[in-house]
């Protein structure tokens, strides 16, 4: 009885061997490109899942708190251009406590923590048919500094609200959506982004948008902007 | 040997390829997790909203069908979860929570802001939507000056519905007052006021004194008189019919054209400064003007010439004891910055002579011609009468009745003028101003 292989059956075994090798590693890279892939599809659609929840949340609520101001003084709580928009919405709103005058600096209304340093306001009263933009300094105890002086006069109970504003820009050479807020800068929301555009329909208060993914994948989007109607 | 070399290579083999059909598996069963989640994310956000909303309608009917006068304090007596129970529909609940803030009083009457806070959550889920709404609840004697939009008439139906049927189309939140208000108050006591004159109604021989006139108790002669005190008009006085009122705006200076037995008499000025210049007898050139004019009589035509009939700081008031007709679109200047179009004028009616007491005719007449737009606030004692055609009406609207074969929108906002706030709503409550402030997924912010 030999033991053992001839040098046949080695040549055999070794080109067998060799072949199923061959497959395997061939199989195994072909999996982990696939893989790869899919992960990459993954990650790109959720970005798109993130984008499309973060344009649905803010555009749900432009104009909050602004629709009387939208609508007296014309302060616009959407605007856009091509390949940008930008939504302003009331983050709170607080009262006068005490009348404010043309000069004054420091105003008097109720402790509410959204009024916070460098945070843009808006200060109206329909009554006087006057408004401002102005800045908050600092504040304290129910006293709010602000960075310039009023340039009118306010009665008691005139609203003071704290203004949040976001805006979108697309930028086709780095084919990147980016979104910043308030005095921040921009920063990327979305990569691969060949196309994107948005259409404001005043009289339906809607905003329609499109984002192209790719030269591949549209993701629209028709939303009422609940927040701009005011009964 | 062979066959245990045959079998290392088929086991390492199965294992690869069960190693990267596990990890394509689990990859996908987790795609498919994150986009059910998120389905169902949407869906519940989308029940939440539907039904906030749904809540914050019948809320806002609820509160055009009540009438505040059943209740002693409204405030307390009807803002309550009593009245407004917590609702569920399908699955999603909707609470009501209550807040009021007392709001600088006015002159003989109370406002309370009542704000309602409406949270809208489902079972099993952590999501959550909010929406707040507020009101102004008036008591006490209210001025016209806060009503925006009233027809002081008994009415069957609602005033929505009664409005709906004259063309009258408003974009303001307007609460109907189905508590059938009557004005009380006369304006004969206005024309005493402004020309500060002593006891309550005019009578000639004291019109005769203000304007150094031989004393008497005959009426004086139609013309324009200016009431002065130191260096300033109070009001310009016209006595008898003016057959037209001319507004001009130019340069920042207002214009006033009176126009008499086919003469003409120019007033203009800066608002608020000691710059009047006048082209009648008087020599009141640097006064300031209090920007009122009251005419014991009818205006046949009030128009404008030029771009612009006011300046924006403008705050003109005409009273008249008679008919007034308008027969030109009234706008104010475009500032060009932001399109604020507050009224610069108010034209108000008296339905009762001013000296006689005697009733007459007090409609406010608009014969515009198709479509225009008046920049006015409107208070008719009598009929407010427009033909055919669209008017814009920027500024609020009170009469007795409408009359109306065209449409008419209005931009129903109350004006801050001293002559309506003589005329008031006696021992009434009613609700004003409905606004929703927010609506958003989750808590605010």
């Amino acid at each position: 009885m030999i033991k053992g292989f001839g040098i046949l059956e080695m040549l055999i075994s070794l080109s067998l061997g060799l072949g199923v090798l061959t497959v395997i590693i061939a199989h195994a890279t072909e999996s982990g490109r696939v893989a790869k892939k899919i992960t990459g599809n993954q990650e790109r659609l959720e970005a798109i899942f993130h984008t499309v929840d973060t344009i649905k949340s803010d555009l749900n609520k432009c104009g909050m708190r602004l629709q009387e101001a939208c609508k007296f003084f014309n302060i616009p709580g959407f605007e856009s251009s091509q390949g940008n928009f930008k939504v302003t919405y009331g983050l709170a709103d607080e009262e006068l406590l005490e009348n404010a005058l043309h000069g004054q600096q420091t105003l008097k209304i109720g402790q509410n923590d959204f009024f916070k340093k460098d945070k843009a306001v808006l200060i109206y009263s329909l009554a006087r048919q006057v408004w401002e933009f102005n800045e908050i300094g600092d504040f304290s105890g129910g006293n709010l500094i602000l960075k310039n002086a009023l340039q009118n006069d306010f009665p008691g109970n005139s609203p003071v609200l704290v203004l949040k504003k976001v805006e979108y820009k697309f930028y086709p050479a780095q084919r990147m959506l980016k979104r910043k807020t308030d005095k921040g800068n921009f920063q990327p929301l979305l990569e691969e982004v060949t196309d994107f555009y948005v259409t404001f329909f005043p009289d339906a208060n809607s905003v329609l948008y499109r984002i192209e993914v790719n030269k591949k994948e549209q993701i629209r989007g028709y939303i009422f902007l609940l927040n701009l109607v005011q009964p | 040997m062979s066959r245990r070399g045959n079998i290392v290579i088929s086991l390492m083999f199965v294992l690869l390829v069960s190693f990267s059909g596990l990890a394509m598996l689990t990859h996908s069963l987790l795609h498919s997790k994150i986009i059910g989640a998120r389905r169902s994310k949407w869906q519940i956000c989308g029940g939440l909203e539907r039904v906030l909303l749904l809540q914050l309608h019948r809320y806002w009917q609820r509160l055009a069908d009540s009438d505040m006068n059943e209740f002693s304090a409204p405030e307390n007596d009807f803002f309550n979860n009593v009245n407004f129970p917590d609702a569920n529909e399908g699955g999603f609940r909707v609470k009501n929570i209550f807040s009021q803030q007392a709001q600088a009083p006015g002159n003989g009457f109370l406002k309370v802001r009542i704000f309602n806070r409406l949270a809208a959550s489902k079972d099993n889920s952590r999501l959550t939507y909010c929406g707040q709404a507020s009101i102004d609840l008036l008591k006490g004697d209210i001025p016209l000056s806060e009503f925006a939009l009233l027809v002081n008439k008994e009415i069957a139906e609602t005033q929505a519905a009664y409005l709906a049927g004259k063309g009258v189309e408003w974009s303001s939140p307007l609460i109907p007052l189905p508590g059938k208000p009557v004005v009380e108050g006369d304006c004969r006591h206005l024309l005493a006021e402004t020309l500060q004159l002593d006891g309550e109604f005019p009578d000639w021989r004291q019109i005769r004194e203000k304007f150094n006139l031989e004393p008497s108790d005959a009426p004086i002669l139609p013309g324009i008189y200016l009431a002065l005190v130191a260096d300033l008009v109070e009001a310009v006085f016209v006595e008898g019919n003016l057959q037209m009122l001319e507004f001009k705006a130019a340069s920042g200076r207002q214009s006033i054209i009176f126009w008499q037995d086919n003469r003409s008499f120019e007033l203009s000025y800066q608002p608020g400064r000691e710059s009047m210049l006048w082209n009648g007898q008087e020599a009141v050139n640097g006064y300031k003007f209090a920007e009122k004019i009251i005419v014991h009589g009818n205006i046949w035509a009030i128009e404008q010439s030029g771009n612009a009939a006011f300046v924006s700081a403008a705050r003109i008031q005409v009273l008249a004891s008679g008919k007034m007709v308008i027969s030109s679109g009234l706008e104010g200047e475009n500032l060009g910055l932001q399109k604020t179009k507050f009224a610069n004028l108010l034209l108000m009616t008296s339905a009762r002579d001013f000296f006689g007491g005697d009733e007459i005719n007090a409609d406010i007449v608009i014969t515009t011609g198709a479509d225009s737009t008046v920049e006015a606030h409107l208070l008719a004692a009598g009929k407010l009468i427009h033909g055919d055609g669209l008017l814009k009406l920027s500024g609020s609207l009170i009469a007795g009745d409408i009359q109306n074969s065209g449409r008419i929108q209005i931009k129903a906002l109350a004006g801050q003028f001293d002559f309506p706030a003589s005329l008031s709503l006696k021992n009434f409550q009613c609700l004003q101003n409905f606004r929703v402030h927010f609506i958003t997924e989750g808590t605010d912010e």
